[in-house]
């Protein structure tokens, strides 16, 4: 019988920090017991100082005590704890967590802007509610008090994900220091606003149909005055009325709330961002990143079941960005495909993870948008704007491997081990990246000629040999010409030796 | 224009609250109650006017004399309602002596209890009896002050009784001297002699020591003197923002309240002139608060009569809570919890289901966590003993102790502390609100979830009380409704506001705009031609918005019947803006505390019970929660309750066009009391075993009146 699991969801943003505590049952249903927030502003430390003061750090670990001190109240077994864009962009990030250590027992896991995209994507997704909001296009938006986060989704794929330094708490500053008075301040913020927006639609948002705007946090669900609720689904007529309505009794400093420099910016940015997007209606979530976080561990410990492949969603992204950078989508295709079946081939021997194989097939995905920048160092071009995009849920760690994989997997052996020589690594992550980076150089090969040649790519090990077994369309000479750089790599790496078969035809060793 | 902003649709608050405190001293002077009940009712009226000075009276004289101009919603500045409330007081005080001399007092004679009004009724034995006391007992404990140039006017302390003398030394008669002495507390306050006829005497204290003045200034001649008593302001103005420390700010404030500006002198009827032109220069207090006693100082002192052993017969029978039917079993209380929603209704029916909930949870190894708010608790609180146990057992339990419970700040500083050391997380309240709601929160971890139990209350956490104070409350394990007390819990510890309330209303916030949108809902209906119905029962009605929206609906034709004890500032039978509405008041033996409201909703009834009058602070300035009844078993229970109320014919008056309150004309009627029927109802349920449900309306009693 499956028992009873308590487990607390606790982020550390920039204006406040919030936890949730969740229970799954016997049904595997996931059921809130508690939310709780409280303001600590360390945006305004990292905005003004570029790190955390020793009052603000003191002043988080005590609220992070009595928060610790409910979870005892629910018996939690597990607090998954995460810091978001202040401590993250905080140089004394490291010291901060040592202090949040030693006094709490809590290992904060710091997220970069991606990750936080994908822990509220999940979030609301685990809202029953949203297949049906985003089948016809919907943008996900989380205008938080330290970055305006953006994500679209296209029948049921996400197709673009953006995060602007547009944080609510940045605009409240730079109005601060402008000397602003109150009267009037909405203008202000539009426009200064409008011109970021402009930037977002040029660049990433044009042709793209919102049906739906999908909005995350309790912006619109907790606020005296111009609350609605979780949950409710408006109409553009309705969801303007209610952003008119918050920026009348904040401006007339009526609402009952201190928070108002910061809700003010946050619900213009929603207003504009809806009509430029000309969505017809608003959906308001009143899911977080801690509902994201919990659906994310909750699904992984297999307390829920998620019918959803998270991985699927990361990789849609991947190859949004792919399209971004007219790379050619045919051969992509058939090198992540390939990539597949060769990792598949190999992965249960080889100890490899789902997430490797994600790892291995954005990295095929992506290996050639550098040709958009230039053919003369498409392979470099390729590792710079995947170490430069940010790829929706990974980390910061992963993101490097995609983008050194791509840099590395047209080397041979020794190429690959000066180049990767003092960059750091272990000697695990080294052999993983030199496992992923074999099998794209192999992948990337059997379509050397961009012209699928061979169809029906099979493999599978005899005694010292792994074999690649393809229908040749037409003779591959290019391809086993370029594949015999790999055979030493191949061997080294894996122990067997490199064979591709081409049906049809004669054993071909290379 | 707003058309509702006409002072005349309006009675102000402190005259309001002086016609509750009459309706009071009306069941004083009732002959058809049991002497010893009548007594208390007089005490009662005196308790309540020594607040009443203390705070209301204070608060008013602050305005004044900051030299506030500003008016209340009946069109008075706080100059003029001062100049009010001091006739009225006059004229009521006289009542309150008139129904002690011509009535209770021969009454207690008759009884065999004489009170001796002066010294010179004692006989000899009498005499010789007082004398010992006062040469063994009360002499040793005076402190006799006389003051001179080099003794200023001593600092005499608020609500004490005290006898002022003029004193001349026997050698220069033509010297006086103001000499004061505090009648002391620690002393009972009655000394009870035989008599000879078999009966008693009650001789009071301040009349030994007038007899006995001479030993006290010796070598001097007693001029003239008189009994005094003196209240002073004491209402307690706190910089909570300020405050490091709200604990040691509020105690700091307690002591200070002995000394604040004194507002009210009694004087002694007889008095003479130039003693009381020395008190009234000394503590600088105006001609109108000098009122004469035609008899003892501080009548709640005969309080302490009503306990009298061998006078049965002159009280009421004391009336026994009935147990509750769902918890006269072995099963947990949370096993019944589960059952079903559980409603009481005090004290008619015991509290001490509450008080178990609170210990069975302390001992519970399932119970997590337990959460409760206290306001006002008793002198050995059986709670406070259960959370403190909880507390050591390992549970989370957090308490919020109101320090700033007006009057009862001292006696929570106490809980607080003790709580605190037996590990209990306590909170002292929220700065710039008072905590009055009540609500316990029991979190338990059962086999398949975390389920939450929930008492919430019109009543304090107070068993002793209960017994005294008609209040309900509701036992319930709705998911929602515990979700929400978990979020009252995390707004009272400082966390965010929740993003929605699921079924609670939480004021200062939230609750205002939850009953607006209620009555608008039956203005709505009214308008549509539909039935339109509010019943509300609350403590007091001031809310100058609820009023006018109150208004509002009658003009739409809403029918609105409010059971209101005490001060109602609405005004009834107003031409065209109040011909809808009626409003009566209900004082019995017990004190009528609960908070009940009815919204017919188009037949799809809206129950409410809560912590919150229609009061500004308790709408603006306070936490207080309203929880709606939703078992339909449960909601007729309260719909009786409300229809047993609106039919009380014997305690019920009802309030005038006029502004006066008359009795309920009982011609054609059966005679109802409201408080006896209930306590009959509760015996009645133990053999109960289950009421048909039927159709019930309401009738409202104007229409029977007009039938009439």
């Amino acid at each position: 019988m499956k028992k009873l699991h308590i487990f607390a969801a606790l982020t550390i943003g920039s204006f406040e920090v919030s936890m949730s505590i969740y229970e799954v049952g016997p049904s595997g249903d996931m059921r809130l017991l508690n939310k709780v927030k409280q303001k600590v502003e360390l945006g305004k430390d990292t905005l003004r100082l570029k790190k955390l003061s020793i009052e603000k750090t003191k002043r988080l670990i005590q609220e992070l005590l009595k928060l610790k001190a409910m979870t005892e109240e629910y018996q939690v077994e597990e607090v998954l704890v995460y810091g978001a864009t202040a401590l993250r962009e905080a140089k004394n990030q490291y010291f901060v967590l040592e202090q949040i250590k030693k006094e709490t027992g809590w290992d904060v896991k710091v997220v970069n802007n991606p990750q936080q995209s994908f822990l509220i994507y999940k979030g609301v997704v685990s809202s029953p509610k949203f297949e049906e909001i985003a089948k016809d296009g919907a943008a996900l938006l989380d205008a938080s008090a330290g970055k305006l986060r953006v994500s679209i989704y296209h029948r049921g794929d996400l197709v673009l994900t953006q995060n602007v330094s547009l944080g609510s708490m940045q605009i409240r500053e730079w109005m601060k220091r402008t000397g602003y008075s109150k009267k009037g301040q909405s203008g202000l913020i539009r426009e200064m606003i409008t011109y970021r927006f402009k930037e977002l639609d040029a660049q990433f948002l044009e042709n793209k149909k919102i049906q739906t705007l999908v909005l995350s946090g309790d912006l619109f669900t907790s606020r005296a005055g111009w609350k609605g609720k979780k949950g409710d689904l408006l109409s553009a007529e309705e969801f303007l009325k209610l952003c008119k309505k918050g920026e009348k009794l904040l401006e007339q400093n009526m609402a009952l709330t201190e928070d108002a420099d910061i809700l003010l910016p946050s619900i213009i940015i929603c207003e504009e961002f809806f009509k430029r997007m000309k969505a017809k209606q608003v959906w308001i979530s009143g899911t977080d990143m801690n509902d994201g976080i919990a659906y994310d561990y909750a699904t992984e410990k297999r307390y829920v079941d998620s019918s959803r492949d998270f991985n699927e969603a990361i990789y849609s992204e991947a190859v949004q960005t792919m399209k971004r950078y007219v790379a050619d989508g045919s051969h992509n295709y058939y090198v992540e495909k390939a990539c597949r079946t060769i990792f598949k081939g190999l992965a249960k021997e080889f100890g490899l993870s789902k997430r490797e194989e994600l790892i291995l097939r954005i990295a095929a995905i992506l290996h050639n948008c550098g040709a958009y920048i230039t053919l003369a160092h498409a392979v470099r071009g390729s590792s710079y704007i995947v170490k430069r995009t940010e790829l929706i849920g990974l980390s910061n760690k992963e993101r490097k491997m995609v983008s050194e994989i791509i840099r590395y997997h047209k080397m041979n052996m020794d190429e690959f081990l000066d180049a990767i020589d003092g960059q750091g690594l272990s000697r695990k992550e080294t052999t993983l990246i030199g496992k992923l980076t074999v099998i794209l150089g192999i992948a990337n090969t059997l379509d050397a000629a961009h012209r699928q040649k061979f169809e029906s790519i099979k493999t599978n090990v005899k005694n010292d040999e792994f074999r690649i077994t393809v229908n040749s369309l037409s003779e591959g000479v290019l391809e086993k010409q370029f594949m015999e750089r790999y055979e030493e790599f191949f061997e080294s790496m894996f122990g067997y030796k490199l064979i591709l078969r081409e049906k049809n035809q004669r054993f071909t060793t290379l | 224009m707003n058309i509702f902003k006409n002072p005349d649709y309006y009675d102000n608050r402190e005259l309001s609250w002086i016609k509750f405190n009459q309706r009071v001293l009306e069941e004083a002077k009732k002959t058809s109650l049991p002497l010893l009940e009548r007594i208390k009712f007089l005490s009662i009226t005196a308790s309540n006017l020594d607040e009443f000075f203390m705070v209301r009276v204070a608060s008013l004289k602050d305005v004044e004399q900051a030299g506030s101009k500003n008016k209340d919603i009946a069109g008075m500045t706080a100059g003029e309602q001062l100049k009010k409330i001091s006739k009225q007081l006059h004229e009521f005080i006289k009542s309150q002596y008139n129904t002690y001399n011509m009535s209770l007092v021969p009454q207690l004679a008759a009884n065999g209890l004489k009170i001796i009004k002066s010294y010179k009724e004692l006989d000899e034995e009498q005499a010789k009896k007082t004398k010992e006391y006062f040469d063994n007992i009360v002499y040793p404990v005076l402190t006799p002050m006389a003051v001179d140039s080099s003794r200023p006017f001593p600092l005499v302390r608020n609500k004490s009784i005290n006898i002022a003398a003029l004193i001349s030394p026997k050698d220069q008669k033509d010297e006086v001297e103001f000499a004061t002495v505090q009648v002391p507390d620690v002393l009972p306050r009655g000394f009870f002699l035989d008599a000879k006829d078999g009966g008693k005497c009650l001789i009071l204290l301040e009349e030994i020591i007038k007899q006995n003045m001479d030993k006290l200034f010796l070598n001097h001649n007693i001029q003239t003197m008189g009994v005094y008593r003196i209240i002073r302001n004491a209402d307690l103005t706190i910089d909570e923002e300020e405050a490091a420390d709200l604990l040691k700010e509020i105690e700091e404030k307690i002591r200070s309240r002995q000394w604040g500006q004194v507002i009210h002198l009694s004087v002694e009827d007889g008095m003479e002139k130039k003693l009381v032109k020395i008190l009234t220069d000394n503590f600088r207090v105006k001609k109108e608060d000098i009122y004469y006693l035609n008899g003892p100082a501080d009548l709640k002192y005969f309080m302490k009569l009503y306990g009298m052993e061998g006078w049965d017969d002159k009280r009421n029978p004391s009336y026994k809570p009935a147990p509750v039917k769902e918890f006269m079993t072995d099963a947990s209380i949370f096993d019944v919890i589960k059952e079903k929603d559980v409603l009481l209704h005090h004290p008619y029916q015991t509290f001490d289901p509450v008080v178990n909930f609170v210990k069975e949870a302390s001992v519970d190894p399932q119970v997590l966590a337990i959460k409760q708010t206290l306001y006002r608790v008793s002198g050995n609180s059986p709670i406070i003993a259960a959370l403190a146990k909880a507390a050591e057992m390992g549970k989370q339990v957090t308490v919020l102790v109101e320090l700033k419970a007006r009057f009862d700040e001292e006696n929570n500083i106490v809980w607080a502390r003790k709580l605190e050391k037996a590990g209990c997380h306590v909170i002292y309240g929220l700065v710039g609100l008072k905590t009055h709601s009540k609500i316990t929160l029991v979190v338990r971890k059962e086999d398949e979830e975390i389920k939450r139990y929930v008492h919430l209350g019109t009543g304090n956490y107070n068993d002793s009380t209960a017994k005294l104070y008609t209040d309900m409350g509701l036992f319930t394990c709705d998911e929602a409704i515990g979700s929400d007390a978990t979020a009252v819990f995390n707004m009272l510890s400082g966390y965010s506001e929740p993003e929605n309330w699921n079924k609670i209303l939480v004021a200062p916030y939230w609750l205002k705009e939850g009953f607006y949108a209620m009555i608008d809902r039956e203005i709505q209906h009214a308008k549509e031609g539909k039935e339109a119905r509010i019943v509300a029962k609350m403590n007091s009605l001031n809310h100058k918005g609820m009023i006018q929206k109150l208004y509002e609906a009658s003009m739409a034709g809403v029918k609105i019947d409010l059971i209101v004890r005490g001060i109602c500032c609405l005004k009834v039978g107003i031409p065209g803006i109040s011909d809808n509405i009626t409003v009566r008041s209900i004082v019995g033996e017990f004190l009528e505390h609960s908070r009940i409201f009815y919204f017919y909703n188009d037949g799809a009834e809206d129950i409410f019970l809560g912590s919150a009058d229609w009061m500004s602070r308790n709408l603006e300035r306070r936490v207080e929660i309203v929880f709606p009844i939703e078992d339909e078993e449960l909601k007729e229970q309260v719909k009786e309750v409300l229809k047993i109320q609106l039919s009380d014919t014997l305690q019920a008056n009802v309030y005038m066009p006029d502004g006066t309150y008359h009795k309920v004309d009982r011609r054609g009627k059966v005679s109802l009391n409201s408080q006896d029927y209930f306590c009959k109802w509760a015996y009645k349920q133990l053999k109960k075993e289950k009421e048909p449900v039927g159709e019930r309306r309401f009738i409202p009693m104007y229409d029977q009146e007009h039938e009439e």
